[in-house]
């Protein structure tokens, strides 16, 4: 089934019935975007600014109307709107002043209906009826009170993350690297540093794990470091040093595991950002490939 | 008129690393929740959210927590998830 990108509008076959848009870039572009829109930071937290439904300011200005006497004071939107026919008729130039006096959230004061209700005599009857309230001329009313502003939650936790990836700030150097490279050093380091990275993110959230399938992706960063791509690598790929810091920590787990006991593989809160970090950064540049299906030794 | 409460229900699967936040977001509400799940081997949370149609402030909490799971999962999964790593 066809579904529309909601960022690029484009039609695109979804791989998931949640997806919501066409590819890996629109979704950044799109979450960058929902991240710029929202309003001034206030302790960490961002809020956004509540605003009302089209179809709230509609209705709101369709009750709008203004008693006679109060017209001067507050015309109503159909009464600038034949304002400024006339003087489209005439040639004059309209009068600033009338805009400018048309309330925004004008409190809806019933104003035909008691012309209506004036102009047409009353017919006695039997039964009891109650008197039309009249409403006095040129009260001016409270203004309606503005709905409470949502403040829009965020998490800490995906603050850290845009942060972080804002920080480091490695998305351009990345494509300067990658894009249309698929030859260089760093482009077959990249591609096997993602999956492995994918394999970590996945063991993490797993319960327990097999010792043996830790211990193959860390003989996986060994050969990658043993690589002599890794050794081409240019002065300037941001994950060199990540790479053997992670491949070090691994192997320390794996010489110290007890192979008996079920074993569980966590990261430090700040290492998982960072790792959830690279393998976005990564992701827009390199494509998801599972281990089997790589060789980690040239 | 009559308001008749029209009560829905909205299923979320929150990852470990969010769940405190959207739980304490559903608490700060006070929005009827329940545990449906908890996927031990993917570290996530199957939360059945219920709420009032006709409140928007509920539809915009709904609307708030899934835009901060979306997010999550484009950091985290952006392509189809896959469970086995070894797999394909």
């Amino acid at each position: 089934m066809e579904k529309v990108c909601e960022y690029c509008k484009n039609p695109f076959v979804p791989k998931r019935i949640d997806s919501l848009y066409c590819s890996h870039s629109c979704r950044q572009l799109a979450y960058v975007l929902r991240k710029a829109s929202t309003g001034n930071t206030i302790d960490g937290l961002k809020t956004l600014t509540y605003k009302p439904d089209p179809i709230v300011i509609q209705q709101t200005k369709q009750e709008s109307s203004i008693e006679p006497g109060a017209e001067e004071k507050y015309p109503s939107t159909e009464s600038v709107k034949t304002a400024e026919n006339v003087n489209e008729l005439t040639d004059k130039k309209p009068d600033p002043s009338i805009k400018e006096s048309v309330p925004v959230n004008y409190p809806s004061i019933v104003n035909n209906e008691t012309v209506k209700k004036e102009s047409v005599l009353p017919v006695n009857t039997d039964k009891k009826e109650s008197t039309p309230e009249i409403k006095q001329v040129n009260t001016v009313t409270k203004p309606k009170e503005e709905p409470e502003q949502y403040k829009q939650y965020n998490s800490a936790f995906l603050l850290e993350l845009f942060n972080l990836t804002e920080a480091r700030d490695y998305h351009f150097t990345l494509y300067r690297l990658l894009h249309n490279n698929k030859e260089s050093s760093a482009y077959w380091i990249s591609l096997r540093f993602r999956c492995l990275v994918e394999c970590l993110l996945t063991f993490s959230e797993m319960q327990f794990i097999d010792l043996n399938d830790l211990k193959e992706v860390c003989n996986a960063f060994t050969n990658l470091i043993q690589s002599r791509s890794f050794k081409y690598l240019p002065s300037n790929y941001p994950y060199t040093k990540d790479i053997v810091q992670l491949r070090d920590t691994i192997k320390n787990l794996c010489l110290n595991a007890d192979e008996d006991e079920e074993f569980t593989f966590r990261f430090k809160k700040e290492t998982r950002l960072k790792i959830i970090a690279t393998r976005w950064e990564l992701a827009s540049q390199v494509p998801k490939t599972t281990f089997s299906q790589l060789k980690f030794t040239e | 008129m009559k308001d008749e409460k029209e009560t829905s229900e909205e299923t979320l699967k929150v990852p470990a690393d969010m769940l405190l936040e959207i739980l304490n977001i559903i608490a700060k509400e006070g929005l009827k929740h329940e545990v449906v799940q908890v996927m031990m081997n993917r570290s996530l949370a199957v939360i059945s959210v219920y709420y009032d149609k006709n409140i928007t402030r509920n539809q915009k909490v709904i609307n708030n927590i899934q835009s901060l799971l979306s997010d999550y999962r484009d950091f985290r999964e952006s392509e189809n998830e896959e469970l086995n790593w070894r797999e394909q």
